[in-house]
């Protein structure tokens, strides 16, 4: 057993097994709370308690999962470039969205921390948030943030963008395709993203190339702001 | 042979995206500057569709699962730090997501909308 459980193996595979189970009871259910990035986080979590495994252990296969975010955010470029005529046709309204969008963001964060009191280090944790998680935690890290906070908070927007989108296109009628897809992308990034695609390829692609643009934009906003 | 030269050609790329990154002085990610190389590669003709298409799509199709470990690995390493403030958390994540959607969406609407006024009115006089 124990040594089934150090082999890199066991990370890889508890990890697919996990999200295959997942996006099945989720294509089952169809139930919002069954995202599956929750379920598939939840009950990884759970093994790795009842087998009580350390996180080193569960690391040594699934960092080769997260490697793999690279390649599969450097594919964003691919369906932009499916929609590249979309792209050139709207490409000032689509920057100035995604400025105000980052700007926004982060100025609402601000907003809300203060509000509430957060102290500085979990304020800086939550700002980059809707940015992927790569440029998130590069962001979070350089600031005094706290890894674990932000992490979860870029998981959770995602989640939150995946699963109120449709519903907060409908509500607030934004019948412009493209608009949709930006705002999928600026507001909730690769999760987001993913539900886009489900939408439309065109809201798919806009919302991939609206998380770029905003990750990018992001950087800029959060050194003003932390200035 | 085709899957396969798929997959070095984005991994390839990855790695570039990795490399560039670790030379510029602002932190900006090694997937969005590996984005940025695979974007020009198409856009100047000098990769073909096909190089890249299924595996692309393929990994986009499946992105939520290369978010699990984050996931994971920041739930165990800061459970402490996050459940002493969750309905918070929840709350600014929902609220600061709603409202930059919101922002985002009227914001490209309103200037599709104005630009596409200004034509007609173009055309007009």
């Amino acid at each position: 057993m124990q040594a089934m459980i150090n082999s890199p193996l066991f990370g890889l595979t508890l990890t697919l097994v996990a999200y295959v189970f997942a996006t099945w009871l989720y294509q089952k259910t169809k139930f919002i709370l069954f995202a599956p990035l929750i379920t598939a986080v939840t009950l990884i979590l759970v093994v790795l308690q009842l087998l009580a495994v350390p996180l080193e252990t569960y690391r040594n296969g699934a960092d080769i999962i997260s490697l793999l975010l690279i390649p599969a955010t450097a594919s964003l470029a691919f369906s932009i470039y499916q929609q590249i005529k979309v792209l050139k046709a709207h490409l000032f309204p689509i920057l100035l969205g995604t400025l105000v969008g980052s700007a926004v963001s982060v100025a609402c964060i601000m907003a809300l921390a203060h509000l509430f009191q957060l102290p500085q280090d979990l304020m800086v944790s939550l700002l980059p948030k809707s940015t992927t998680t790569a440029i998130a935690v590069e962001l979070s890290e350089a600031h005094g943030g706290i890894l674990g906070v932000t992490m979860a908070a870029v998981l959770v927007t995602g989640v939150f963008g995946a699963m109120f989108a449709p519903l907060w296109i409908r509500i607030f009628r934004i019948h412009n395709r493209v608009a949709a897809g930006v705002a999928i992308g600026a507001s909730s990034h690769g999760l987001g993203t993913a539900k886009a695609l489900e939408i439309g390829e065109l809201e798919g692609a806009m919302s991939g190339l609206a998380m770029g643009i905003t990750g990018f934009f992001t950087v800029v906003v959060f050194l003003l702001a932390l200035m | 042979m085709k899957p396969m030269i798929q997959i070095m050609v984005l991994f390839a790329l990855s790695l570039l995206g990795t490399w560039l990154s670790s030379l510029i002085p602002i932190p900006v990610p090694a997937s969005v500057l590996a984005m940025v190389l695979l974007f020009a590669a198409l856009s100047l003709g000098l990769l073909r569709k096909q190089y890249v298409a299924d595996t692309a799509k393929f990994l986009l199709q499946h992105i939520t699962l290369f978010f699990i470990p984050f996931g994971v690995i920041g739930i165990m390493q800061n459970a402490e730090q996050i459940l002493s403030f969750w309905p918070v958390f929840l709350l600014i994540c929902l609220i600061s997501t709603w409202v930059t959607f919101l922002a985002t969406a009227y914001t490209v609407a309103g200037v599709i909308r104005w630009q596409e006024r200004r034509r007609a009115h173009a055309s007009h006089d």
